[in-house]
């Protein structure tokens, strides 16, 4: 069995918010737990509601951040226990793609003085003029011709989509395995969505690149995860994991049901007959104040005796399915 | 045949920018009629809330209407007194905006906002105020006892978005603006508050303009739909006309763009050509370089938001008489 590019093993990140004279201080459990992998060349479609820690676990696979506990191993090494010279490899070969572009693009610089500089830091070039080549290589893949009109501009005169599309090309310049988009579509116009997507997949496919996509949107997750797998995540730990079609046309976890239900849908006859779920509770629980056991319960509408004893743990339940949920074990 | 309550006539607005005048609603007619929920649709920068900020005469600071008029159930708005405008507004229309939740006065509990919100326009004792407040806030499904005593702080985003519902309502407008009231929200609350809003409709009966650039949320929602583009509306067409037979070449290409959770993923399409520059849009129709159906005429003049047959209307010349 070969093993996993990325493998994320009991993963937990915890911050600590608030002290100072005003009150105590608390600690919030952004990722809880979190154990799974990624294979070579692989998408993953990792969703979940703003504040569910999916963007921190993103930043976690790519050493970004460190684990409070757990390992994160790429290619089976854990890469907190690399030398300078592995974690720099290690680093090049792990990307990033930000929901703002400007995260990416230093308004101050041209085009070509933010593509350059990872280029030159891990050698894929030798020297200026290679650099000036590679660099408009990377804008012609990315759409963006003739290259010399785009080198030499500043962010400002740039459209969003312009822009990300420049992102993508500084993250694959360094020849990545993988990549995290985070939320790389979702400050786009709908309709502009789509062409960012077919991009990132064209050359997903062409350089063999794994690729962990974090979003909230399940029609885009469906779109650029149609192949691969789908996790879904609520205040810090998986709740389902499983085909991204399965999962979307067949959702087990009671949370993944509703939150699909409730998506909105572009169609007038299918979203007035839908009826509308029941839920507990409309209030997210405060990731200071979680509830014990499932983390779920206080909204489940099947929430049992044992949802707050014990916290379930991500079983099997299918093929290649996944669900920590107490109704299914 | 239904009744106009608002009429929007050769409407239009620019804005003074540094390359020049943006202008962000061109030359728009449209109706909108007493008791129906129409959904204004179109991305980011088509003028959609700058339009319907202009139906109660409110207009960003460095921008003017140019032409056009507004007429209330037949009544002129941009000539209205100041004090005909201030009954105008919260009275006869309210607005539920994006953001609306932090305009909130934190050191206020909701039921002072209510007050407040009532004596701004009428003299009403306050246990009648109470009584109100108490119905509207259990109309929006909130605990409505508890709630009047909170402040801003101690309600959760979708909680504040029911409070500002129920704040517009207080004086029984006739139409409701709502601008992508829903963007804050998650998922769930968003869903439930897309039901909230058509319960109100349905039970009080006010016609109600909903502006978004989300096409799940108005096809959940609106009666009617108006299709904007770069300053004009293209399309008007009830809710499944738009979705399952979209006139104008951008109506359905954008359509056609949204991956969502249902239908064939292999169906998606971009809609091709760049971004038009909204300072120097194209001339003819603005649509045309991104149009596959595109001639000669397109490139010259722009069309006319036409009937072509059954209340449907398009702005394009494949619709033009000959």
């Amino acid at each position: 069995m070969s093993q996993a590019l990325i493998s994320v093993e009991n993963v937990s990140k915890v911050f600590s918010v608030g002290g100072g004279v005003f009150g105590k201080k608390k600690s919030i459990c952004a990722v809880d737990d979190v154990s799974f992998q990624i294979n070579e060349g692989e998408t993953v479609a990792l969703v979940g509601e703003s504040g569910c820690g999916k963007s921190t676990l993103g930043r976690l696979t790519l050493g970004i951040l460190q684990p409070t506990s757990g390992r994160i191993l790429f290619r089976g090494r854990d890469i907190w226990r690399l030398n300078r010279s592995e974690f720099k490899e290690f680093r090049r070969n792990a990307q990033i793609i930000h929901q703002d572009p400007y995260d990416t693009l230093n308004p101050m610089r041209t085009i070509y003085q933010s593509l350059s500089p990872p280029l030159l830091h891990y050698k894929i070039v030798r020297n200026r003029k290679e650099c000036w080549e590679k660099a408009s290589e990377l804008l012609e893949m990315v759409g963006l011709a003739p290259p010399e009109d785009f080198l030499q501009r500043y962010p400002a005169r740039l459209s969003g989509g312009q822009m990300q599309r420049i992102a993508i090309a500084r993250a694959i310049s360094v020849n990545p395995s993988f990549i995290v988009a985070d939320e790389a579509v979702s400050m786009l116009d709908a309709s502009l969505r789509i062409e960012i997507l077919d991009l990132l997949l064209d050359l997903k496919r062409k350089f063999n690149m794994a690729c962990l996509f974090i979003t909230h949107d399940f029609g885009v997750a469906r779109y650029f995860a149609r192949d691969g797998r789908i996790l879904v995540m609520y205040l810090g730990s998986i709740v389902e994991v499983g085909p991204t079609e399965d999962v979307i046309l067949d959702p087990i976890h009671p949370y993944t049901k509703i939150l699909l239900d409730c998506v909105p849908i572009p169609d007038p006859k299918i979203a007035r007959s839908k009826g509308i779920p029941y839920i507990k509770s409309l209030e997210i629980p405060s990731l200071t104040n979680v509830p014990v056991g499932c983390k779920f319960r206080t909204r489940c509408p099947y929430e049992k005796d044992v949802c707050s004893q014990k916290k379930p743990e991500l079983k099997p339940a299918g093929r290649e399915r996944f669900v920590a949920c107490h109704m299914f074990s | 045949m239904a009744e106009v309550l608002v009429s929007i006539r050769g409407l239009t607005i620019e804005f003074r920018v540094p390359r020049g005048i943006l202008r962000a609603v061109d030359e728009v007619n449209l109706d909108i009629y007493k008791g129906e929920i129409l959904g204004l649709v179109g991305e980011s920068g088509c003028g959609k809330s700058v339009l319907a900020h202009a139906i109660i005469k409110q207009v960003d600071p460095n921008g003017y209407i140019k032409s056009g008029k507004v007429f209330f159930e037949g009544k002129d708005v941009f000539s209205m007194s100041e004090e005909e405008l201030r009954r105008f507004r919260w009275k006869d229309v309210a607005i539920i905006f994006q953001g609306a939740q932090n305009a909130l006065n934190p050191v206020m509990h909701v039921f002072d906002h209510m007050v407040d919100t009532v004596l701004d326009h009428e003299k009403i004792p306050k246990k009648s105020i109470l009584e109100r407040s108490l119905d509207l806030l259990k109309m929006v499904r909130l605990d409505a006892e508890r709630v009047l005593k909170l402040y801003p702080h101690e309600l959760s985003g979708g909680m504040k978005q029911r409070v500002i519902s129920a704040m517009s309502l207080l004086l029984n407008p006739k139409f409701l603006i709502l601008d992508e009231p829903t963007s804050s929200l998650d998922v769930l609350t968003q869903k439930y508050f897309l039901r909230l809003i058509r319960d109100i409709h349905d039970k009080m009966g006010i016609t109600m303009l909903f502006i978004t650039h989300d096409l799940g949320c108005v096809a959940e929602v609106a009666d009617r739909i108006a299709v904007m583009y770069l300053a004009n509306i293209i399309e008007v067409g009830n809710a499944e006309e738009i979705f399952y037979d979209p006139k104008h070449p951008y109506t359905a290409a954008l359509i056609r763009s949204i991956p969502s959770t249902i239908g064939k993923i292999g169906d998606v399409k971009p809609i091709p050509g760049p971004i038009p520059d909204p300072v120097l849009p194209p001339p003819g129709c603005r649509f045309h370089p991104r149009c596959q159906y595109a001639f000669d005429k397109c490139r010259k003049e722009k069309p006319d938001l036409i009937n072509i047959g059954n209340g449907r209307l398009a702005a394009c010349h494949l619709f033009s008489q000959k």
